[in-house]
């Protein structure tokens, strides 16, 4: 499992490679965590690098979502490959969270309303 | 055709992954979205055990597949205290415990027996692969 930050347009963007579960939710939860304390309005988290996701993994996510709308921000998916997006799909989280194939049209948008 | 794997995995949170490994062995015999299932639902039994069965470092979890005729069955085995699943209910209405869940929804058939050990098993249907091209 790899997490990597970086910033693009000023958002922060966590992508994820490997695999998630209980072994490695906790470096994802760290770092979704530490992110949060910086306070950003938007926050991309991309899973198209993930080969992998159980409820372990899902869980990190949805509590790191439920962090951010407290705060105010709003986190966007980009979605992983099939057999990580059917996970989410089953868990009928694709309802709960928001998904985007390309965040970075969003965060243009965002840019240009100043 | 009959296949099996039989394992033992030490009780750490490297278990799930080492099971999914394992899982490896049999991909000439299960279709890849057979398999994919596969990881998905014998992550979350191993996930289980470790977390609820309080086992020592000398116990251990054992992982039971066999593929026969058109249906693999799965068992994860743990030796307790008592992991007592409950009827699951679906991911966003509840914080914690949804792995079984996903079991629910993936596998034909799944349940548990108590006969000392802990064994939580579940089936699945329509493995055999399709004829070669």
């Amino acid at each position: 499992m790899n997490v990597h930050t970086r910033k693009v347009g000023g958002t922060p963007w966590v992508t994820l490679s490997g695999e998630l579960d209980i072994s490695t939710a906790p470096e994802v939860e760290r770092e979704l965590t530490r992110i949060d304390r910086e306070a950003p309005s938007r926050i991309v988290v991309d899973l198209r690098e993930l080969t992998f996701i159980d409820s372990t993994g899902l869980r990190a996510i949805i509590t790191a979502d439920t962090r951010f709308r407290r705060s105010g921000a709003r986190m966007i998916l980009v979605p992983g490959p099939p057999a990580v997006d059917r996970v989410f799909r089953i868990a009928l989280l694709d309802q709960r969270l928001e998904f985007s194939e390309d965040p970075e049209s969003i965060e243009e948008d965002h840019v240009d309303e100043g | 055709m009959s296949t099996r794997v039989d394992l033992r995995l030490r009780p750490s949170m490297e278990a799930p992954s080492n099971a999914r490994r394992a899982l490896d062995d049999l991909s000439p015999h299960l279709p890849a979205e057979v398999l994919d299932d596969m990881r998905l639902l014998v992550s979350e039994l191993v996930t289980n055990s470790i977390r609820h069965a309080e086992l020592s470092d000398e116990e251990w979890v054992g992982l039971h597949i066999e593929v026969a005729g058109d249906t693999v069955r799965v068992e994860v085995v743990d030796p307790g205290p008592g992991f007592r699943p409950s009827v699951p209910t679906p991911v966003i209405y509840q914080e914690s415990g949804w792995g079984l869940y996903l079991v629910e929804q993936v596998a034909h058939r799944w349940g548990v027996v108590d006969d000392g050990t802990i064994r939580v098993w579940f089936e699945i249907d329509g493995v055999s692969l399709p004829r070669s091209r």
